[in-house]
């Protein structure tokens, strides 16, 4: 091994222009000071190109972001808006099938949940999506599961998938994305082939499924180790509590009657103990929604169905997804059969 | 901290506005402080092992100066020096290697012969930047101790040298020699140092943020992705962008915390010489991490003897260095195999070239076909080492080679290839002028038109084409 000592500096004792170099800094920061200025006149939310992919073109997209590509694309290409629409975390995605309620219900039903990476704050911004593409449903069922609720900031940064679908979706609320110019960056990816795209065999395979099955996503049916699964911790963070009153506010101001439900959880979890600090989860959310008239709170809150249901403790397989449907079903016919599309 | 954050750019901006308007000893102590506001951030417990390390080695360093008028018995010095080594090598051992070598233990014992195993994993996570400052650290006592430089008195600088926050976290691993009496002496900072340093800063925040952040999306889609469509072409395209995001944002790294430290009015060392032009392993490891292969040279292949005792010594020397090398990225056994891949290609290179014939190489002109012919030849052998490097495991090894045996074009092929070729070309376009300049900064000559485009293009790109999410550093995991 030969490796040299560091060299002496790389800085010239010459000092070649030094005057220029910092002439050079203050044009600099003029025309970005102009630049900025004029990139303000741009409109501040841009519509997604959807020739751009939420993840970055030429690569292998894994599960969760090509579910949330496509179910975003999903959403904004929608030819007949939905009567009954089923949004939240991934308890929904794959327990809710919008085909079986329809055919019960009797009301044209679409999922757009998304997926716990995204959290509260993704899965409502995809409700918003929707509502600013399309005419307000009657209803609209918010799913989830503890995981959900008990999401930290810290949490979805660590998860890294968020920031991302903001910006794709133009929803920016970072410091960094304070520049004016970035409302740019739709433009500037496209000039370099960001649109250009290849789907890979799993991506397509995900669009097709989701495509056909208007936003569910089917588990695989494996056997499951319960011993590995661990029970994820229970409570509402503030940062839900947040993001619950911008969703409680958001369909109000639509005219959307929105139902939140729990999704059922495998028997093998019951626990009195644990049974006690999500009761104290649902005595807070109903505290929260009880100031909204247009929020109902679906009970019973906790609702245990048999394990062989689940592919872990918060996503159903199709046999449990179907009962799961059914269950959703009946409740909406309870309420008067299949709800009329608001007057538009 | 890290470099890319909001938080550093004010942090900077204040620290660089109280440093100025301050006099020589409360520059070096607000630089103290800022240091440790910085380490601090991540973890504030962490700051302990630095203090620890850094009182250790200050206590050691002062025993052993002959200056200090002690006249200590060569053994009782021998001890002192281990006592400085032995402490900072501990504290890698448990916070770095303790669980890797207990659970390989474990897994050989257990699983494979089937013996009982009583020692547990300990709940810990890796100090951010420890291999660094440890390996700094250790150079001052093993200077002081070989007289070859003097022990310094006052304690506050030397507690700046250990922690200083440009290069605290990720190098370049200074020499106490060339950095202290930066430290100890009054420093004038000049109006072209803090150009020049902030050029060097966004060159830094681009290669970082445009480039290796984007590569990164490219490369965890086939090695993070255990359903991507694994085949030979998509491994060797992820293996050929890793090769690019890893330098850029290891020297992206460094030209930020060469930058802001010249703007201090320091000069730290160069990290990286356009690696990617070099011929043979030897001239690599010359252009490549420099700061850390000199210090592998000097403390650990010259201690072992070099290449003074033979062949067989010389190559077992090598092996070794690039051994522990290795280990010292990661606590994993995919980076002792390529440690061992590096010391290999060093044998093989001693043994068939011989010394006269690799020094005039390296010393002759470097160009026509027959370079760019051997630069391209020796960055294939790179990538195999990178491939190595990007493993999660051996396991992971196995799963990527068997992809390897399966030479299909799948999607999104060609849009990955325009990827890497956008992102990773005009880096590369960078390093062959600035080899053909012979210049590390050619941009500091350019016309007043040239260095405003020139800060626009990087700026821009940076606002542009920046990832959203914000990536971590790679060597701050070592």
């Amino acid at each position: 091994m030969e490796p040299q000592t560091p060299s002496a500096s790389s800085t010239s004792s010459s000092e070649p222009g030094p005057e220029r170099g910092a002439r050079a800094w203050v044009i600099t920061l003029v025309v970005v000071a102009a630049v900025e200025l004029g990139a303000l006149a741009l409109p501040t939310v841009a519509p997604i190109d959807l020739g751009l992919r939420f993840y970055a073109a030429g690569i292998h997209p894994n599960h969760t972001q090509s579910m949330i590509q496509w179910q975003t694309e999903r959403v904004l290409a929608l030819e007949e808006p939905a009567e009954v629409l089923l949004v939240g975390d991934s308890s929904a995605l794959m327990g809710l099938i919008p085909k079986e309620i329809e055919q019960r219900a009797g009301a044209r039903t679409e999922n757009l949940a998304m997926i716990q990476p995204l959290g509260l704050p993704g899965q409502v911004d995809m409700l918003e999506l929707y509502l600013q593409h399309h005419p307000p449903p009657r209803i609209a069922v918010f799913q989830f599961s503890e995981p959900n609720l008990s999401l930290t900031e810290a949490d979805l940064e660590r998860y890294g998938m968020l920031d991302g679908f903001r910006t794709w979706i133009g929803r920016r609320d970072r410091v960094v994305d304070l520049w004016p110019s970035t409302r740019l960056r739709a433009v500037a990816r496209a000039a370099i082939g960001g649109g250009w795209y290849e789907a890979s065999r799993n991506d397509a395979a995900i669009r097709e499924f989701m495509v056909r099955h208007r936003g569910y996503f089917r588990e695989p049916e494996v056997a499951v180790d319960w011993s590995r699964i661990k029970a994820p911790r229970v409570g509402v963070t503030p940062e839900s509590v947040a993001q619950l009153t911008r969703l409680f506010e958001l369909t109000r101001r639509h005219g959307v009657q929105l139902w939140l439900r729990h999704g059922p959880i495998p028997e093998v979890f019951k626990d009195p103990a644990r049974d006690a600090l999500i009761a104290a989860d649902e005595r807070q959310v109903r505290e929260l929604a009880a100031k909204w008239p247009n929020v109902q709170v679906l009970g019973p809150w906790a609702r245990y169905a048999p394990s062989e249901y689940f592919f872990d403790y918060q996503h159903l397989i199709l046999d449990g997804a179907l009962v799961n449907s059914v269950h959703l079903a009946q409740r909406l016919n309870a309420v008067g059969g299949a709800p009329k599309a608001p007057e538009r | 901290m890290s470099f890319i954050s909001v938080e550093f750019i004010i942090f900077f901006a204040v620290v660089l506005g109280l440093y100025h308007a301050s006099p020589h000893r409360a520059q070096n102590g607000l630089l103290t402080l800022a240091s440790y506001l910085f380490y601090g951030w991540w973890d504030w417990r962490f700051l302990s092992l630095i203090l620890f390390s850094s009182t250790v080695d200050y206590v050691c360093g002062r025993l052993l100066d002959p200056a200090g008028g002690r006249a200590l018995s060569p053994r009782a010095r021998l001890a002192i020096l281990w006592a400085s080594v032995g402490t900072n090598l501990g504290l890698l051992a448990t916070f770095k290697y303790y669980n890797f070598f207990i659970d390989s233990l474990k897994h050989l014992l257990g699983a494979e012969l089937g013996l009982p195993w009583g020692l547990g994993s300990l709940e810990i996570i890796l100090p951010v930047g420890i291999s660094f400052y440890t390996f700094q650290t250790m150079s001052y006592t093993i200077d002081v101790y070989r007289g070859k430089m003097a022990a310094t008195r006052r304690v506050d600088d030397f507690f700046l040298f250990v922690s200083f926050f440009p290069q605290l976290v990720a190098g370049p691993i200074e020499r106490a020699s060339r950095l202290l009496p930066q430290i100890e002496a009054p420093r004038r900072v000049r109006s072209e140092q803090v150009v020049s340093g902030a050029q060097l800063m966004l060159l830094g925040f681009a290669k970082k943020m445009i480039v290796a952040d984007n590569l990164a999306l490219l490369v965890d889609s086939i090695y993070s992705n255990p359903k991507a469509d694994l085949t030979a072409w998509t491994v060797t395209l992820a293996t050929y962008a890793f090769a690019f995001q890893i330098y850029a944002d290891f020297s992206g790294y460094t030209d930020i915390a060469r930058g802001a430290a010249r703007m201090l009015g320091f000069d730290l060392c160069r990290n990286f010489k356009v690696p990617y032009l070099a011929t043979n392993p030897s001239d690599f490891w010359q252009r490549w991490h420099i700061s850390l292969s000199s210090w592998l040279r000097d403390y650990l292949y010259i201690s072992l003897g070099g290449n003074r005792h033979g062949a067989w010594r010389t190559w077992r020397n090598l092996m070794l260095t690039m051994l522990l090398g290795g280990l010292w990225h990661g606590a994993s056994w995919n980076f002792v195999l390529w440690g061992a891949y590096h010391g290999l290609l060093l044998v093989i290179f001693h043994q068939f070239v011989p010394r006269r014939q690799a020094r005039e190489a390296a010393s002759a002109v470097r160009g026509g076909w027959r370079f760019w012919l051997a630069a391209l030849g020796f960055f294939q052998l790179t990538c195999v080492g990178w491939f190595l490097f990007r493993v999660d495991s051996l396991s992971h090894i196995v799963t990527l080679g068997e992809a390897m045996g399966r030479v299909e074009w799948t999607a999104p092929l060609l849009s990955s290839l325009w990827t890497l070729v956008v992102f990773a070309a005009p880096l590369m376009a960078l390093d062959i002028y600035r080899y053909k300049r012979d210049d590390p900064e050619p941009w500091r000559q350019w016309s007043l038109a040239g260095q405003v485009a020139f800060h626009l293009l990087l700026f821009y790109g940076v606002v542009l084409y920046g990832t959203p999410n914000a990536v971590s550093f790679i060597y701050f995991q070592f």
